[in-house]
């Protein structure tokens, strides 16, 4: 099957750019903590066990969070991030699929599923790259107001997404 | 809200904070992909799910254990779906044996799927069987949830034995030809009596021994008339009276008599009507042919023992239903102080006859305990009450009910009891 290849050729993708991220900077413990989370994550991949695929998803993050305590390259992390990102919803879209036996069009809906999720994640990559390379700086203050807009747009939406799901039933 | 959703949102207003508080802009880029990633599912979302349901079972009504087929076609009326979840809801009592009875798959506007699978269901009337579709975005972020009752529904009637003819003498019986010997004389096999010769009989019937040893006088022999009758089942569906097994309910076994009666009595011509007593009073009024029969099997269908503390006791049994001097069968295990209703019910001019299934043996059955003192005792005291209701002249069918139905009727109703010989017949 397409997307379970996929899936584990994204979870290597993110152990590499990750253990390479940190080896590179000299943090081999983390690296290996990178490259022991990335097996077990493949190994219950490859096994059909999806459960904890939140778990990783959360590990490979709060190792790229560190990795920008760590000024680590921001391609890389950037790299690493966005395979990560993708190899959870795959993970998470196999698991729907695995739970309703019985899906229509197998193969149709999974490269369906992926042309679309390559284009979301891949529009997610290309935004990201430009304020890599263009810097300019912005005050605290600035940088407060922004942050502070974006909690405001985003608690907003939890709050519409509320009423909708109440509206759903 | 569901939990990955929650996760995504977490992560983007964490790493939002966390930017701030460290002064880390790479943190404001690796929030970049997960915000384009949610806004995907919102501009995605499903805004409404409409979709036309059909349900196409065949056969829609059939005995216990018959396979049945079942097609469900889903048409998507509205907008398209990225990911729709539809699960067939299967009643309780219903599993699938080939196919399967949900199904994963996106469905374009007027898209349409159809899914089949056949189904074996335990006796019933499936009025509930309903359809759930959750249709969601491609991420699997929004759902949209909904149920659809589908019309059709599905009746099983209980599985069956098929018995031979059962012999019944009721006191009364109809105008039409059928197998019951009526006590009257006229056309028939079995002789019956001899009478004075009356013009038009014909010459082959004159008894010519008789007619030899009387002078100047002919007599006739005359045969006993066949008729059909009326049959009353009466299906005692008291809850006290069921008893639960690990191989399943007592109740059933009663049920499946009541139908193999039914289908029997009906086969050869007769009136039968039903009536289930206990949970409440549900009947059958009386009726000829398979069209009976189909009715009685319907309402067996949905027959199941309940409490109702108002008919806790026979004595309320509305005997009337039934048309008088007609033959009753009581289909139930029978306790102790249903013997005087039964007896009263004999005395009021009905012919009854009792098939009372053995709840003794039935629950000691799985133990294989039937040398214990408990076992002995309480067959003792069954033994006794079904003793006290063959003394009044009620024939008893004492049913083991892992023996067949047929061979327990044709051993009990071989010996029948001396009070039945002369009734209307003024020989005794």
């Amino acid at each position: 099957m397409v997307v379970k290849k996929v899936l584990l050729a994204l979870i290597v993708t993110t152990t590499a750019a990750f253990s390479l991220g940190y080896g590179a900077g000299s943090e081999f413990i983390v690296a290996m903590i990178s490259i022991a989370s990335g097996i077990a994550w493949l190994l219950l991949e490859i096994f059909e066990k999806r459960f904890l695929n939140s778990i990783f998803f959360i590990i490979f993050t709060i190792l790229a969070i560190l990795g920008c305590l760590k000024s680590m390259s921001s391609l890389i992390l950037l790299i690493g991030f966005t395979t990560n990102l993708a190899a959870w919803d795959l993970s998470r879209f196999l698991l729907r699929s695995l739970n309703l036996a019985n899906v229509e069009n197998k193969a149709g809906f999974g490269t369906r599923h992926l042309y679309r999720l390559s284009i979301t994640i891949g529009a997610g990559f290309l935004l990201a790259l430009p304020p890599i390379f263009i810097t300019f700086p912005l005050s605290f203050v600035t940088v407060f107001f922004i942050t502070l807009l974006g909690m405001i747009v985003l608690s907003r939406f939890i709050l519409y997404v509320n009423r909708q799901n109440e509206k759903g039933g | 809200m569901r939990s990955s959703l929650l996760l995504v949102i977490t992560l983007i207003l964490g790493m939002f904070i966390f930017g701030v508080a460290a002064l880390q802009s790479q943190l404001f880029i690796l929030a970049i992909p997960l915000i384009v990633y949610l806004f995907a599912a919102i501009v995605q979302r499903p805004e409404q799910v409409s979709l036309s349901v059909k349900r196409e079972i065949f056969p829609d009504h059939a005995p216990q254990g018959t396979p049945i087929n079942v097609k469900l076609i889903v048409i998507n009326q509205g907008a398209a779906i990225d990911e729709l979840e539809i699960v067939d809801l299967l009643p309780s009592g219903v599993r699938p044996t080939l196919g399967k009875s949900y199904a994963l798959t996106c469905l374009a506007p007027q898209g349409k799927l159809e899914m089949e699978y056949v189904i074996e269901a335990t006796r019933g009337d499936y009025k509930t069987y309903n359809v759930s579709t959750c249709g969601r975005d491609f991420l699997g972020f929004f759902e949209m949830a909904a149920i659809y009752p589908t019309a059709p529904h599905l009746v099983i009637y209980p599985r069956y034995p098929k018995l031979d003819r059962i012999k019944i003498r009721p006191p009364q019986t109809r105008g039409f030809a059928g197998p019951i010997e009526a006590r009257q004389g006229g056309t028939g096999i079995d002789f019956f009596g001899v009478r004075e010769y009356q013009a038009g009989d014909l010459q082959r019937q004159i008894n010519w021994k008789l007619t030899a040893r009387s002078y100047n006088q002919l007599y006739t022999n005359i045969f006993e008339q066949e008729r059909v009758a009326d049959v009353g089942l009466i299906l005692d569906s008291r809850q006290r009276m069921d008893v639960y097994s690990p191989s399943g309910s007592f109740f059933e076994y009663s049920v499946r008599a009541a139908a193999a009666l039914a289908e029997n009595f009906l086969d050869d011509g007769n009136r039968v009507s039903i009536l289930l007593y206990g949970s409440g009073l549900e009947s059958v009024y009386p009726g000829y042919g398979k069209i009976q029969l189909d009715r009685i099997l319907r309402l067996l269908a949905k027959a199941k023992p309940g409490i109702n503390y108002a008919l806790e006791s026979l004595a309320y049994m509305p005997t009337r239903f039934f048309p008088a001097k007609s033959q009753l069968i009581l289909i139930s295990p029978l306790g102790p102080e249903d013997i005087s209703v039964i007896i009263q019910m004999q005395a009021r001019g009905y012919a009854v006859l009792v098939i009372s299934p053995d709840p003794v043996s039935y629950e000691s059955a799985p133990y294989n305990d039937f040398s214990s003192l408990a076992y002995r005792a309480a067959s003792s005291e069954r033994y006794f009450m079904l003793q006290k209701v063959r003394r009044s002249g009620v024939q008893v069918v004492n049913w083991r009910v892992d023996k067949p139905l047929e061979a327990e009727v044709r051993d009990a109703l071989a010996r029948q009891p001396l009070t039945y010989r002369g009734i209307g017949t003024g020989l005794w």
